[in-house]
């Protein structure tokens, strides 16, 4: 053999090594990086195509470049990797002409997602002074803080708006006296119910009246409850309610769990109700002055059919899977009117006043974005406001606006733009598939049905971990 | 130049073939570990390139290859494999896997003739 075909040999070897130790790196994330892109010309296994189907258009091409056009929310895609990461760097490329919020999450739980904004349009138009921190902004209709600091460390009683930023204040009501006898509320509800209360040198006395089955043992399960400080989020109570648990009356098929707690300190309390799946409570019995619902109610099927709130929720949405008992919602003079069954059906009423809320109907999820109270007396909104897609800011009664966002003006909606998010994924879901470690994410724009459609060109996701040692080799291999 | 040439032809079949073979036998153990990230269609395209290049560097310099039998074993080899991992998949991969056996035959053919 001569000795340039000796060398040729020799360099193709090379070559063929080479190859090799890149695929090594590409399947174990030996370096600790991988780097993967979505183009749409081609089928990607790595990155997964946007699911469901029927919320996409199909793949089209515009002078040269392959995109996907997004027509409802929540989308779904999943990349699938060949080991566990810490953090995701995404990148998007996409084009929004009319959508004010598009934000991406990363599941943490089974359908718990982490958002965070890829665009938000509300304040990337907004012309208030602005203080920024790192990747925190802080908007002020009236300059009043220096720096973002001076503004957290206030008394944070002004009107705040936050986005996408962890922000809790420290409730106190002003002028408080507590209630002198329980009021009595009824309210037939079913599955999850999230409620607020307060509590100021009092203690905290609630009570829940379910229907009983027919013959009740003393095993039965009826539910959970747990009950928690909101503000240092320290768990009072997590207890599993069963029949010997309960106080029974002489009402019919009836009985009461009283939730009686003595030595709680002053402060905002929240209390979750986890129901099992055949139990519904048909009545409160409250102590407190203030005592709110939070996200959602499922009203169970009972003779009463009209049932009254006060919210000052800016959205409402109703759902329900019984064609027969289709539900009106009234809100102030807003009605609206369920006609399809297994849909969300929206109602927006752009003011935070307090409103009065008239829900007809029965077995019905009632879905609000903030406070709701049984009657005007014990409403009461600790919270700070979170922003929402359809508030236009410059009408809203609002000071302050913190969100953990950039903002970023550009010239023309109908560019195309790039973006770029970062994800902590240590405590990610990572889903088996193939012997890959799936990972989900969803892409949410709310409203997106009724507005332009967002277009993807391009997603890159740049993945890091810790490198692959000899020492972790050695470790793994004589543990 | 046209010996080194075909030299250079020669070394690349020998290398572009051996590692496809390697290749897609690391697909049929571990699937995706090489198609994720590599196509193999570039491989089939280069093995059929150098292939048809070294058909015309043996007949203009009459070259003689040592073990004519073991090429055969490895394209019946081959062969196999891709009919086992194409089973179920479309006809672009019958398309490649045809051309590919066809291009190996007659490579092979003009090579020991």
């Amino acid at each position: 053999m001569s000795i340039l075909t000796k060398m040729i040999r020799i360099g193709f070897i090379i070559i063929f090594l080479v190859i090799l130790v890149f695929l090594i790196d590409k399947n174990f994330a030996v370096r600790g990086v991988l780097n993967l892109k979505k183009d749409f010309s081609k089928y990607s296994f790595l990155i997964d195509d946007f699911l469901p189907k029927n919320r996409v258009n199909e793949i089209a091409r515009e002078s040269g470049d392959y995109y996907q056009e997004l027509l409802d929310e929540p989308i779904y895609f999943q990349i699938n990797l060949p080991a566990y990461f810490l953090n995701a760097d995404l990148e998007f490329e996409y084009q929004n002409p009319s959508q004010n919020i598009v934000e991406i999450g990363v599941e943490k739980a089974e359908g718990i997602f982490e958002f965070k904004p890829l665009e938000n349009k509300i304040l990337d138009n907004l012309t208030w002074t602005i203080l920024s921190d790192g990747n925190i902004t802080l908007w002020q209709r009236e300059k009043k803080f220096e720096t973002i600091s001076d503004f957290l460390n206030s008394s944070l009683d002004q009107e705040i708006v936050k986005y996408r930023f962890d922000l809790k204040n420290k409730f106190v009501a002003k002028d408080y006296v507590p209630l002198k006898s329980k009021k009595s509320y009824q309210l037939s509800v079913k599955d999850d119910l999230r409620m607020f209360t307060y509590v100021q040198n009092e203690p905290m006395a609630l009570d829940f009246y379910f229907d009983l089955p027919e013959s009740p043992d003393e095993n039965n399960y009826f539910g959970k409850i747990i009950l928690k400080d909101y503000y240092y989020g320290q768990e009072v109570l997590n207890k599993d309610i069963y029949y010997k648990d309960l106080e029974e009356l002489i009402e019919k098929n009836s009985a009461r769990y009283r939730l009686l707690e003595n030595s709680l300190n002053n402060g905002v309390y929240e209390i979750q109700i986890i129901l099992a799946p055949d139990k519904k409570i048909t009545r409160f019995a409250s102590g407190q002055r203030y005592l709110v619902f939070k996200n959602s109610l499922h009203i169970s099927e009972s003779e009463n059919q009209t049932n009254k709130f006060y919210s000052d929720s800016v959205e409402y949405r109703l759902w329900t899977n019984d064609m027969n008992n289709l539900p009106t919602l009234q809100v102030a003079e807003q009605v609206l009117e369920v006609n399809e069954i297994y849909k969300q059906t929206r109602l927006v009423k752009p003011t935070f006043d307090l409103k009065q809320v008239k829900l007809e109907g029965k077995d019905v999820q009632l879905y609000f974005d903030e406070s709701l109270s049984l009657d005007q007396e014990s409403y009461f909104n600790p919270f700070i406001k979170e922003l929402k897609p359809y508030w236009q800011i410059n009408l809203m009664p609002i000071d302050y606006i913190i969100a953990n966002y950039k903002p970023e003006r550009i010239p023309n909606d109908y560019l195309w733009q790039t973006r770029n998010l970062s994800f902590d994924l240590s405590n990610a879901y990572y889903r088996e598939k193939d012997g890959y470690k799936t990972l989900r994410f969803i892409v949410s724009a709310p409203g997106l049905a009724d507005n332009n459609p967002v277009k993807i060109k391009n997603i890159k996701v740049n993945l890091s971990k810790d490198p692959i040692s000899i020492e972790k080799i050695k470790n793994k291999l004589f543990k | 130049m046209k010996k080194y040439l075909f030299l250079f032809l020669k070394e690349l079949f020998y290398f572009s073939f051996i590692s496809y073979i390697i290749f897609i036998i690391i697909e049929f153990f571990k699937p995706g570990f090489v198609n994720n990230f590599l196509n193999l269609n570039i491989f089939v395209i280069i093995i059929l390139v150098s292939g048809i290049g070294l058909v015309w560097g043996v007949k203009e310099f009459h070259y003689s290859f040592k073990y004519k039998h073991v090429g055969y074993f490895v394209v019946c080899l081959l062969g196999i494999f891709l009919l086992y991992l194409l089973k179920d998949i479309g006809i672009w991969s019958w398309l490649v896997f045809l051309a590919t056996v066809i291009g190996g035959i007659f490579i092979f053919k003009e090579i020991n003739n």
